[in-house]
């Protein structure tokens, strides 16, 4: 990060805290070997750098690997990811309390027992290596869907963690059933008990959606692939009666951008109209439960060819549904300024919210 | 106010309905648990031919609050109203839409009088 930008940044959020939702742990291999060392064998062994290749630990989708110039952050500096965040994210973008997640990608492995063994050796990690580091540091712990009882288990196991505000789900994966499935009501009974948040974020392994899978290039993948996931994820959930069934429980959605929301607003309420008798649980509009429930992050931010446009976006949408993210240390990151362009043009509390207070509502922040 | 004859009230049985036309206007009579009733044939949807639409029943559903199980009944049958257009379904007792307190049905009175299903307009 080019050190004269910094000041810069750090001057524009002065006036404003700036909690970022979204701040990926890599799953570069010395974090895998720490994860390693905290599993059991046979598993140990398959998740361990040292052991097993990479092209076997974890099955791949067989993306294009990183054009020039768009190394992620994490390949290209080399220290330890404590320092990066510090040195990036706090010191560099401004970022007050980033919230922590491991993209572990447990959900791509198709054994369950791996994968349930692997979460849990990634939650200790991120709990042992990272949030015991920095008390502003917060954290999503990992969740699998592939074995909702034992997911609910490990949730209990970490639900006094303070630092542990709520629940990653990785989604969008082979072996997920849909987000609503009431098989995961165990896992959302455990999140309620726990005061914990859960969180969906697109899934870049999208095996799920074979018709985007199979598209040309990135270009067209990457325009589709983001919001898929969680537009997937919050009609299941709504449509799955979830926020009647767990009142207490809000629902953030991640890295899917928020341009599509009000089109999914509208063409929920019209599906609703017709359908109503599927769905006899829901006491409200289909807009009203996304208002009402739910958070987006608003990275990647949509980018009109006339700015303005997103104001209106925007507007539609509501600033009080909206939560900072930047994706750091992704080369499709957003600069808090990305989406502060649009932030002042509201209010000076609606920009605070988004940019902080949204934040602390969702995933109830004692700071 | 203008009053009409529009049939005799016992050519309707329970969970019948009809669709006449008084002063140029389609207006949908109903008989539903031995009420009789009366609203214009027009959804407030898209202005479909509500009235025509078939009268049946619906699902309404129970949370366990102890299990989070939704329990799914079929409920008010020969009661419900659904558009032909799009479904929209509308309680024919109470004229209310069941998916949003946004929209109902246009009602007009009905009555029987010496034995005549009358509607006023």
């Amino acid at each position: 990060m080019a050190t004269e930008t910094t000041n810069e940044t750090q001057a524009e959020f002065a006036d404003v805290e700036v909690v970022d939702c979204d701040v990926h742990v890599s799953y570069a291999e010395n974090v895998q070997r720490q994860v390693a060392q905290r599993m059991d064998e046979p598993w140990a062994g398959y998740a361990d750098p040292e052991e097993t290749p990479a092209r076997y630990r974890k099955p791949s989708p067989g993306l294009p690997k990183p054009l020039g110039g768009r190394k992620s952050f994490h390949v290209g500096r080399g220290l330890p990811h404590r320092q990066m965040v510090q040195e990036d994210l706090v010191e560099g973008l401004g970022v007050d309390y980033p919230i922590l997640n491991v993209i572990g990608l447990v959900d791509t492995l198709f054994k369950t027992d791996r994968a349930i063994e692997e979460m849990r050796g990634i939650n200790d990690v991120l709990v042992e290596e990272f949030l015991d580091h920095d008390d502003d540091y917060r954290g999503l712990m990992t969740l699998s869907l592939q074995d909702p009882v034992r997911t609910a288990e490990e949730i209990d196991r970490l639900g006094d963690e303070d630092q542990i505000v709520g629940g990653f789900v990785y989604y969008g994966t082979n072996y997920q059933k849909p987000a609503g499935d009431p098989s995961h009501d165990v896992i959302f009974q455990a999140l309620e008990d726990n005061d914990l948040t859960p969180a969906f974020h697109t899934s870049n392994y999208i095996q799920k959606a074979t018709h985007l899978r199979d598209l040309e290039n990135l270009f067209a993948w990457h325009s589709l692939a983001l919001g898929w996931a969680v537009q997937e994820a919050t009609v299941s959930l709504i449509s799955q009666g979830v926020p009647e069934k767990f009142p207490d429980l809000d629902f953030v959605m991640m890295e899917g951008g928020v341009g599509w929301l009000p089109f999914l607003m509208g063409r929920m309420n019209r599906e609703y109209g017709q359908w109503r008798q599927e769905v006899p649980y829901l006491e409200k509009s289909p807009e009203q439960y996304i208002r009402d429930r739910f958070y987006f992050s608003t990275q990647p931010v949509e980018e009109f060819d006339d700015p303005t446009h997103m104001k209106q976006v925007l507007d539609i949408i509501g600033t009080e549904s909206l939560l900072f993210a930047t994706d750091y240390p992704h080369y499709d990151f957003d600069d808090p300024s990305a989406i502060d362009r649009f932030l002042r043009q509201f209010s000076g509390d609606d920009r605070r919210q988004v940019l902080s207070g949204n934040a602390k509502e969702a995933f109830g922040l004692s700071v | 106010m203008s009053d009409h004859v529009v049939c005799g009230a016992d050519e309707l049985d329970d969970g019948d309905h009809l669709v006449v036309e008084l002063e140029g206007r389609e207006i949908g009579v109903f008989r539903v648990e031995g009420e009789y009733l009366a609203y214009t044939n027009w959804c407030a949807h898209q202005g479909g031919p509500v009235c025509e639409g078939s009268l049946a029943g619906t699902t309404e559903a129970t949370l366990d609050p102890e299990t989070r199980d939704y329990d799914l009944d079929w409920v008010k049958e020969d009661r419900v109203l659904r558009c032909p257009w799009h479904a929209w379904e509308f309680d024919a007792l109470t004229g209310d839409c069941l998916h949003s307190d946004q929209y109902r049905l246009v009602e007009h009175e009905a009555r029987v009088e010496d034995g005549d299903l009358v509607v006023s307009l």
